[in-house]
């Protein structure tokens, strides 16, 4: 009894250490520096994928940067963990009054964000991706949504100029889960590659060779991988791809991307490789800088100029003008306008569009010490300008004018949202 | 001693008259067990500061803005029962899965199949409750029962290769839920799809269960009917004691004559129809009343009851505490980051540390025995 | 492990021929259809390896008698400080090696609590899992402020090597050799009799002098150095790269590894290699165009991977005995 009473003794006096070393902890840890509070704050809401999905996430908090360093707005995030995330989160963000305008990234906030909206009727609300307008309407809420078969369309057009002109029999693509946004790209992409097709047989006959002579339903070799997050999948699919003769493959699946990155290096290393092909195609960020030389080109989709033109509607006070002009939709795409200022969103990279990511990656270079780019900024931007140009010209003219069409609406890219449409235009381009 | 082996014990020995005493000896028998999970969440807790303070947070406001997970307002002096109800929400999933694992570790094995029969019970819930017309009042029951159901038969399989061909539940559970995993997925875009692919359809009006708040739904009623009746099941009905009995000695319970495979199979079947519940608490509930095609709204919950499973000690009425401790934790992250800017990922790693410390009920008699 | 029967012993090597045969007719139908199985083995070794590395060390854990679910969690804490540990040390085996060491890191902790603090083993391994999948995205910020992926420069990474099947990291050949060591060591040195007393009988261990904590702190530890080389393998050997989910659920098809095994390091291989090699033969067939015929057809062939373990081991493997001790904290009173 009395080695019990010890015993116990010890044991509290040893948690009033613990707890006497936690508080004094607690004081002795530099309390960071409290910010005057921002009159005008915004709150981005990521879906699951989170920081780190190499696309929509990622770019809608470089969004938030952007107006943070222009409009000197404070940006608030919150990551989802799982789905149920979504609907506190948002309210979260909502019960902040000086949060004016909350950002739900991804179609997967659909239903939360207009449940949210309805609960906080003086909040202003954006999703990306998102189709409230289908299901309920609401006068604060506001759908950003983009043209993303467009840009896969001009990716698809350009994989397959690659394969006629490397005289390889494909391209593939490998997506993460089949859902609509998805099949918007994946019709998009096989469509540009036929598009391709004709445009060769009008202009450059003697480049009917490779993917040209393969059956029109076989030319894109594609499967989804069923995740957003396992690389090893998208290393597993993209190697048999480039082993059947894939002269680009395109990543439809975030993260994904380095699985393929990881095939294409193998390739790269065993036949003594300086540049592709092989190339894959990057998508959402600008993703040439990850692998240069072997990242032909990235289908940007400009999920952060959604966030900054949401937050600029917002501080002019014609946020909610704009929905109701708009029917709770703006559309950014190719040559799409907003109240009458140009706010484009998809695009073809550019050297200018590496420049600004390569930018981010040195702006964490500079601020850890560490390695974070793949080498120096000058090689990369080098490396890629030298892949780019040892391409023949006629390629990127072909989707130059491939683009201007778009532009004009001299051809319509088909937009497939429905399993029907899907099945119809499977049928045709496999 | 076990808290329902206790109360079992006391059942024996006492009367109906003799019930205060009862409820004192159950809350003796309890004390134990509270004070070292208490203790454990304690040390979790200051692990967790300490790597809040190694990484330039302040422990104190990091753990205020944890509390309101639980619907406690420091700063405010309130109660928030809407922030209590949202914890209540994340905890009833957690509840029932927990569950599966827990009667499969009372029978000797170890279950982690609940994410796979979540699954399939979401999807045969969504299919009852949108594609399937019945009258208001049975339609919310259907859906119920055949959600169960249907999470059962997943189980069927693991059990059967249990017992037929001695294949350990480890290999077969987790192999199985990958297979749920594409087979649902599968479904949920070509079968079970409304107007928008990547979502199933609708519940009917008829099917929905009663929306309590936000996305808490009266199913959490229905969760701790399961839990009380699996309790009373485990501990005052005559198969419940073979089951433990199995799980606690087998070859006691072989000379006893109990049947093994008979015990091993209810476990197996018991835990597919929690977890068919769970998946239909899942697929039926605001705000979409069904579920996303990417399987994201029912993800990680199988896994997750693990930890509330052992936490709850694998007890039927302590996963009831364990789970809303879970979902409150589930809840809380988000008031972390979005007070303190403390990043959600470390927010997830200092709820490891919790559950790592969780794992550490003996800790305290062990400083106890080295003091002596 | 003596007294095999006459009977049992014939049965095995049936097996075994029935096996080679079928699985070489099988590569030769595969060639015809034109799906090289080169490659398919290729990209099956390299999904095998992380399995084979994290469930030969298990093995080795439970055989002492101690369980760590937390192989998820050491795969992510382990790849991520790898890569730091490569980038300032300024080589990749050196990051290989500091991989190892942070996960004999975690698997000693999870020793202290598991073999002195008693803890519940289950509880503590899923706390690996969930403190490993929120701090691996947290490092990344930390350390490169950069969220969500880490490309890792080509002159830190484990250079892959030509073999006649293609490109191999050199990981690959120590996957395949451990388990071959560690089972000579648990069959064929005192040592491994040692271990095993630890996971059967650890009170007549102790009664023959063994410290049967000490015994299980080693093998705890090994097992934490050997998934933490697989988990940064898959960075540095493999992707050239970190994302955050990057073992996405490999730690537990590690543990399945195990429990097909039985505990065997050997079959533990067997076991990973099926799993890798049926997760790539499924991707191949997934993008010839005819798989897309009927749409089920893709999604059936994602759970081919998970499917074959399965029946091989129903076939082949069905019942094992467990260490009577597994979980179970052994105090000497």
């Amino acid at each position: 009894m009395d080695n019990e009473g010890v015993a116990k003794t010890t044991a509290i006096a040893i948690v009033i250490i613990i707890i006497a070393a936690a508080v004094i902890g607690a004081y002795v840890a530099t309390r960071p520096p409290v910010k005057p509070p921002a009159v005008f704050k915004i709150a981005v809401v990521s879906d699951i994928g989170g920081r780190g999905d190499l696309s929509f996430n990622d770019m809608a908090f470089k969004g938030g940067d952007d107006a943070e360093r222009d409009f000197g707005v404070e940006m608030k995030e919150i990551i989802s963990m799982v789905e149920a995330d979504y609907v506190p989160n948002l309210r979260t963000a909502a019960l902040d009054p000086d949060v004016k305008l909350i950002v739900g990234v991804g179609f997967l906030l659909t239903h939360a964000l207009i449940e949210v909206a309805k609960e906080f009727p003086d909040k202003n609300f954006v999703g990306i991706d998102t189709f409230t307008k289908w299901v309920d309407p609401q006068p604060n809420l506001l759908d950003v949504v983009y043209e993303e078969h467009k840009g896969s369309a001009l990716v698809g057009a350009l994989g397959g100029l690659l394969a006629a002109y490397y005289d390889k029999p494909y391209i593939g693509g490998v997506f993460g889960i089949e859902i609509p946004v998805l099949w918007k790209f994946e019709i998009g992409y096989k469509w540009g590659c036929d598009w391709a097709m004709g445009w060769i047989e009008n202009n450059k006959p003697e480049m009917k060779r490779g993917i040209y002579n393969t059956p029109r339903d076989k030319r894109v070799l594609y499967d989804y991988t069923g995740t957003f997050s396992d690389i090893t999948k998208g290393y597993l699919t993209a190697v048999p791809m480039y082993e059947k003769g894939a002269v680009a493959v395109y990543n439809i699946a975030g993260p994904l991307g380095l699985g393929i990155n990881s095939a294409v290096k193998d390739i790269a290393t065993r036949d003594r490789l300086k540049a592709g092909p092989p190339f894959w195609i990057g998508v959402d960020a600008n993703q040439d800088w990850i692998n240069p030389g072997f990242v032909i080109a990235s289908m940007m989709k400009r999920v952060d100029y959604g966030v900054y033109y949401a937050t600029k509607l917002v501080l002019e006070n014609k946020f909610r003008e704009a929905v109701a002009e708009y029917g709770n939709e703006i559309v950014l795409g190719i040559g799409t306008t907003v109240l009458g200022i140009p706010m484009e969103g998809i695009s073809v990279s550019t050297l200018a569009d590496l420049d600004e990511f390569i930018k981010m990656g040195v702006k964490a270079e500079e601020l850890t010490g560490e390695p974070v780019l793949p080498g120096p900024p000058e090689w990369i931007k080098e490396k890629v300008a030298e892949m780019r140009d040892n391409q023949p010209a006629w390629i990127w003219g072909a989707v130059a004018e491939l683009e201007s069409k778009i532009r004009t609406g001299a051809v319509e890219v088909p937009l497939a949202v429905t399993e029907n449409a899907v099945k119809e235009w499977r049928a045709i381009l496999g | 001693m076990d808290v329902g082996e206790f109360v079992r014990l006391r059942l024996s020995q006492s009367m109906i008259s003799k019930l205060p005493n009862l409820f004192m000896g159950y809350i003796r028998g309890l004390k134990r067990p509270l004070i070292e999970s208490a203790f454990a969440i304690f040390v979790g807790l200051i692990v967790g500061a300490l790597i809040m303070i190694i990484f330039r947070h302040d422990p104190i406001e990091g753990y205020i803005s944890m509390l309101k997970g639980y619907g406690i307002f420091i700063a405010k002096r309130t109660f928030m029962t809407r922030e209590f109800m949202f914890a209540l929400a994340f905890a009833t999933p957690y509840m029932l899965t927990a569950l599966t694992f827990a009667v499969g570790v009372r029978a000797g094995l170890f279950n982690i199949g609940a994410e796979g029969q979540l699954y399939i019970g979401a999807a045969a819930a969504s299919w009852m409750a949108a594609h399937v017309a019945l009258p208001s009042g049975f339609h919310v029951f259907a859906v119920t029962v055949f959600a169960m159901l249907a999470g059962a038969l997943w189980a069927v399989l693991p059990a059967l290769l249990k017992i037929w061909k001695g294949v350990h539940e480890v290999i077969s559970t987790i192999m199985l839920n990958w297979m749920a995993f594409y087979l649902v997925m599968y479904l949920a875009i070509y079968h079970l799809r409304g107007i928008w692919a990547h979502i199933t359809k609708e519940a009917l009006p008829t099917a929905r269960y009663p929306v309590l708040a936000g996305s808490l739904t009266a199913v959490i009623f229905i969760a701790l009917l399961v839990c009380i009746g699996v309790y009373i099941f485990l501990w005052r009905m005559h198969p419940g004691y073979e089951l433990r009995l199995v799980g606690d000695n087998p070859d006691a319970a072989r000379y006893a004559g109990m049947s093994i495979s008979r015990a091993i199979f209810l476990s197996f079947i018991i835990g597919g129809l929690v977890a068919g519940l769970a998946g239909a608490s899942l697929a039926v509930r605001p705000e979409k009343w069904g579920f996303h095609a990417t399987l994201g709204d029912l993800m990680g919950y199988g896994f997750a009851g693990i930890g509330v499973a052992l936490v709850g000690r694998n007890h039927p009425i302590g996963i009831i505490p364990a789970a809303i401790f879970f979902g409150g934790l589930a809840h809380s992250g988000r008031f972390m980051e979005f007070d303190i800017r403390i990043s959600s990922e470390l927010v997830g790693a200092i709820q490891g540390v919790i559950i790592i410390a969780m794992a550490l009920p003996g800790l305290l008699a062990l400083i106890r025995r080295k003091a002596k | 492990m003596i007294t095999i029967g006459r009977i049992r012993l014939s049965k095995r090597v049936l097996a075994y021929a029935i096996s080679l045969i079928a699985i070489t007719v099988f590569l030769y139908l595969l060639d015809r259809a034109g799906v090289p199985p080169k490659d398919i083995i290729r990209s099956g070794l390299f999904a095998m390896t992380p399995l084979a590395l994290a469930a030969t060390g298990e093995c080795i854990n439970e055989k002492a008698g101690v369980v760590n679910i937390g192989l998820e969690g050491i795969f992510l804490v382990s790849c991520v400080i790898g890569v730091f540990g490569a980038e300032r040390l300024g080589s990749g085996i050196a990051g290989l090696l500091v991989g190892s060491l942070v996960g004999a890191f975690i698997g000693f902790i999870f020793g202290l609590m598991s073999v002195y603090a008693r803890a519940n083993q289950v509880v503590a391994g899923m706390g690996i899992n969930v403190f490993g999948i929120g701090f691996l995205p947290f490092l990344l910020m930390a350390i490169w402020a950069f969220p969500g992926i880490h490309l890792v420069r080509k002159e830190f990474l484990v250079p892959k090597i030509l073999t006649p099947i293609g490109l191999l990291s050199p990981v690959i050949f120590v996957a395949i050799a451990v388990p071959i060591i560690a089972h000579i060591i648990l069959n064929r040195t005192f040592l491994g009799i040692k271990i095993k007393a630890a996971g059967e009988k650890p009170e007549a261990a102790d009664v023959a002098g063994q410290r049967v904590d000490h015994i299980r702190m080693f093998t705890c530890t090994l097992g934490g150095a050997m998934a933490g080389l697989g988990g940064v393998f898959m960075s540095l050997a493999w992707f050239d790269g970190i994302v955050k989910e990057i073992a996405a659920g490999r730690g537990f098809i590690a543990l399945a590894c195990v429990v097909f095994a039985g505990l065997s390091p050997l079959l533990a291989l067997a076991g990973a290699f099926i799993f890798g090699f049926a997760e790539a033969l499924a991707y191949t067939v997934a993008i010839t165009p005819g798989a897309k015929v009927y749409p089920f057809l893709p999604y059936f062939l994602k759970m081919v991977p998970y499917i074959v373990p399965l029946v091989i081991v129903t076939i082949f493997i069905g019942r094992r005995p467990f260490p009577k001790a597994l979980g179970k904290p052994y105090i000497r009173e």
